[in-house]
Formats: C-alpha cells, structure tokens, sequence
C-alpha cells in the first residue's frame, strides 16, 4: 500500500523554530519519523513524505489542507499518517486538520499521536486515529510502534476491537455487541465487585461534571441589569436560526426592545419535549418579559435587558450545552449584565 | 427537577409552576396567574441578591 506522513520542519531535519515558516514540500522518500514507520511496516508499503513549517501551516491551512489531499490523490494513497506531534500545539493543530481534511475528501483512515493534555486532542479525534504518547518526543519510537501496529491491521483489513483494546482515543463511537450473560447478571457482578473495592469496567462511562463556584452579585439589585436566558426553546415565530428541537447546538439572541410582554404570535417554542400549547399562547410562562417589566417599573431592579438568550434543552450532550453556556455567558458580559434568569422546561 | 438541577451544577435554584408553563398557572384566573409568576421571580431575586457558598433551592410557591 502507499501510504503519506506528514511531518514539520523540525522531524523533517530542514530546522528548528527557525525555519517554521518553510512552505509545503513533498519527498519520495520516507524521511525522518516516516523513515521509521517505513522500517516498522516493511518493505511491501511505501510512505512518501509531505513535510512543512508549523508557522507555513498555520497561515495558509485550507492552501495545504487542499495540497496534501491532492498528493494524496496523486500518489494513490490507502492511509495518511500525521506525526506523532505529542504536546505540540501547532504541529498537533496541522496534523489533526490534515488528518480530518484527508478523511472528509478521500475517505481513508488517517492515523496521529498527540499527548492527552494537548488541546487540540478533542477537536480532532472523532476524524483520525489518534494514539496518547508522551509529551515530547521522548515517546517517539513507542508512539511509532503503536502507529504501526494498529496501521497494519487496518491495511490488512483486520477486524478492529474497540478504542481500549486497539489503544487510541476513544472516539464516542459505539458499536452493537452481543454479550454472553445478559443484562441483569452483569450489572449484579459488577456492583459486587465495586462493594468489595474490587475493579470493575462500566459499560456506560457517565460524564463527571465540574463544581461550580456560585457566584456573587456584584452591585445592588436596584442598579442590576437583569437578562433572560431559557432553554425552553422560545423563538420568533418560524424559527429563523433553525434551532433544532432535539439535542440543538445552536442557541439565538432575540432583541424584544420595550416590549411589556411576548405576544403569541410573534414567538414559539421549538423545544421538542414538552406540551407546547401554553408557551406558544403565551411566550411570557417560559420568557417572562411581563413579570420582569413590574420590578423593573417598581425599581427592584436597574433594568431588563431587551434581549433574551434561547435554545432547547432536551437531548443536549453535556459538553454542547457546557459550549453554549459559554457563549452565551460572554454576550452577556459583553451587554454588560448582572444578573440573569434562566428558566428550564 | 430542582434536585437534577442541584446534581449538574447549579446553585441559586428556584421550582417554577409545571414544566409546559414554568412562570404561572394558565388553570387559574389571569390575577392569580400573575401573582404566582410573580412569586416565582421573587424567590429568585431572593436568591440572586444572597451571598451562597453552597446550592440553594426555593421549591413551589
């Protein structure tokens, strides 16, 4: 099989920070850490070398992205290999993007190292096989040998066990398994096990959520500037961002200026899990504008903010709704709020 | 749900009316309606102008 590797500047023995800005080049020959996946995976797979500077890469992504999938291309190859750029920010950057460019286009198995802490990590490893090494390049010729393996099993279109067994980064994706003992066995194994302090494997892992702070209002309420926030799905009538009703990732802002309240055909909820009749008649039960605009008229607080912030709720993955809290958080800092009610259906 | 809302982080939490309706009650007369809304923000100002060290609910009005 012909296979590419893309390394940088550095493994690519052309020079160090100095030479970061060397532009896209291709080799015939496998150089540098590709040299070593040559000698790994032997002689009956050639690997042809694209090699460029971090900083190259970095300004023209989308120019290389396209260059190295038309070597690719070109060069007829069955895999694409990136690195191993361990805690590199940069250099995982561009082997995560080639891995993922190469994957969408050409639809062939790409395959990276990239330390666990290094950030990039979870941009990129539902696109590529990405194998945990060591920080730095210490790691090299283990995280090679693991690259290798793994590359020649999916040469030789071996069946591929799950991300534990074959040992990259699990990608979330799951297949169905028939197991031996049914359910209800299993579960009282592994309770007896975890009683007696003993290891056990759960088959569902269940996200740890992070501690929050509360934090504290920092001038009196009369002065505050007050925001509505909901994920009940209330939206202008016709939902112009196409929030979606089930697991959205999006989220809208929605300018109401001195409205005293939401009238029922100008808005709607989208929220695909509960009864809609009562949000959708009246907007105010999920987005209190009218209750809101009567402590704002009897001073006990500074003033509504004329907009309010929404998406759905039900279904969202918790690291998509920990992205929209976040976004959302900076709006209102950025409009200046201090206080907010987030109301939940 | 205040008690999933205390479990995945929050901390200033306060029971709205019914899920489909979380700000009054549609059943009763437009003044009560209002009235019960209007507890509901109370409890949370009541909360928004507390300094808390560790979660608090407010549960139904």
């Amino acid at each position: 099989m012909k296979i590419v590797h893309y390394i940088n500047q550095f493994f690519g023995g052309i020079g160090g920070e100095d030479k970061a800005d060397e532009p896209l080049s291709f080799s015939e020959k496998a150089i540098g850490p590709a040299r070593g996946m040559q000698q790994l995976l032997g002689d009956q797979h050639q690997i042809v070398t694209a090699v460029c500077g971090d900083n190259y890469f970095n300004s023209y992504q989308e120019k290389i992205a396209t260059e190295v999938v038309e070597f690719c291309r070109k060069e007829g190859a069955g895999l694409f290999i990136a690195g191993p750029a361990f805690n590199a920010g940069r250099y995982g950057q561009a082997c995560g993007a080639l891995c993922a460019a190469v994957k969408e286009n050409l639809g062939i198995p790409a395959i990276t190292g990239l330390f666990h802490g290094n950030p990039v990590l979870d941009i990129y490893k539902k696109n590529a096989y990405i194998f945990p090494t060591t920080e730095t390049a210490s790691g090299m010729s283990d995280a090679l040998s693991k690259m290798a393996r793994f590359s020649l099993k999916l040469i030789n279109g071996e069946t591929l066990g799950p991300a534990v067994d074959e040992g990259y980064f699990p990608r979330g994706i799951r297949r169905d398994v028939f197991r031996k003992e049914d359910g209800a066995k299993r579960s009282v194994e592994m309770l007896l096990r975890k009683m007696a302090g003993e290891e056990f494997l759960t088959e569902i892992p269940i996200f740890v959520l992070e501690k929050i702070s509360p934090a504290q209002l920092r001038k009196p309420l009369e002065e505050a500037r007050v925001a509505i926030v909901t994920v009940g799905g209330i939206v202008p009538m016709g939902n112009p961002d196409r929030i979606r009703s089930f697991g959205a990732e999006k989220w809208g802002a929605y300018d109401f200026g001195g409205a005293l309240d939401l009238k029922g055909g100008d808005y709607e909820t989208i929220h695909g899990g509960y009864n809609p009749n009562f949000a959708n008649s009246n907007p105010n039960y999920v987005v209190p504008v009218n209750l809101l605009r009567d402590f704002e008229k009897n001073g006990i607080i500074g003033n509504l903010h004329p907009v309010f912030y929404s998406t759905a709720g039900v279904g969202g993955a918790v690291e998509t709704c920990q992205k929209t809290g976040a976004e959302i958080s900076k709006a209102l800092l950025e409009a200046e709020v201090d206080a907010v009610i987030l109301t939940a259906t | 749900m205040t008690t999933l809302a205390k479990n995945v982080g929050a901390n200033r939490i306060v029971a709205g009316t019914k899920i489909p309706h979380p700000c009054g009650d549609p059943t009763v007369s437009p003044k009560r309606d209002h009235e019960i809304g209007t507890k509901i923000i109370e409890n949370a100002f009541e909360l928004l102008k507390k300094q808390i060290e560790v979660p608090e609910i407010i549960e139904a009005v």
